[in-house]
């Protein structure tokens, strides 16, 4: 499995990620990734898949902030 | 406990050497060979992807924050907004890049992208400030 795409994004996200949120969130971009790549994904897929994570992150990081008080 | 934890993460977070990628476009060797984008555009769609995982990223780290009661409701959607703002500098990168305006789309993205490394080290500044009261 080639892990090039998926390697590139876990330089850029890895300190961040595995500091603040821990390993197991960092884990879940990669491996959705990884998952995509193996299945013959291109560029384009790869790149929905990430925005629809950035806005899953986002509504629950919403719905976190909604149900504060 | 969580709580010291999360703020001695978040003030190593800048200090690691992961960390120091964030200000600049990293590249992506290999990345997409079976695309259809010319390498102008491949560029440019990294570009995005990596601001959209950062994006990500920043978004669970202020639901954590949250969730754990650091920040305020007022904090955190404050934050929140501003990535909400990011993301939407972001598709407009993407657009661009979809309309094969792939020097625009680049320019765009790595300009949201230095915005977006700014509020990652706001929150970790906050975070320091909540942790030490």
């Amino acid at each position: 499995m080639s892990q090039s795409k998926a390697g590139s994004i876990a330089v850029f996200a890895d300190a961040l990620i595995s500091a603040v949120v821990g390993k197991l969130e960092r884990d879940v971009i990669i491996a959705k990734v990884q998952e995509l790549e193996s299945s013959g994904a291109n560029l384009d897929d790869i790149s929905k898949a990430i925005r629809k994570m950035r806005d899953e992150a986002i509504d629950a990081a919403q719905g976190e902030i909604d149900k504060a008080r | 406990m969580i709580h010291t934890l999360r703020i001695v993460f978040l003030s190593l977070l800048f200090l690691l050497p992961g960390c120091g990628s964030l200000g600049t476009v990293q590249p992506t060797p290999g990345a997409a060979a079976s695309t259809a984008l010319p390498e102008a555009g491949k560029q440019a769609q990294l570009a995005i992807n990596e601001a959209n995982v950062t994006l990500t990223t920043a978004a669970a780290v202020i639901r954590g924050n949250i969730k754990d009661q650091i920040w305020t409701k007022e904090q955190a959607q404050g934050y929140l907004d501003k990535v909400k703002l990011y993301r939407r500098d972001v598709d407009r990168a993407q657009e661009a890049v979809d309309a094969g305006n792939f020097i625009n789309a680049a320019g765009q993205a790595n300009a949201v992208r230095s915005l977006i490394v700014i509020l990652h080290r706001e929150v970790a500044a906050q975070a320091r400030k909540e942790g030490a009261k």
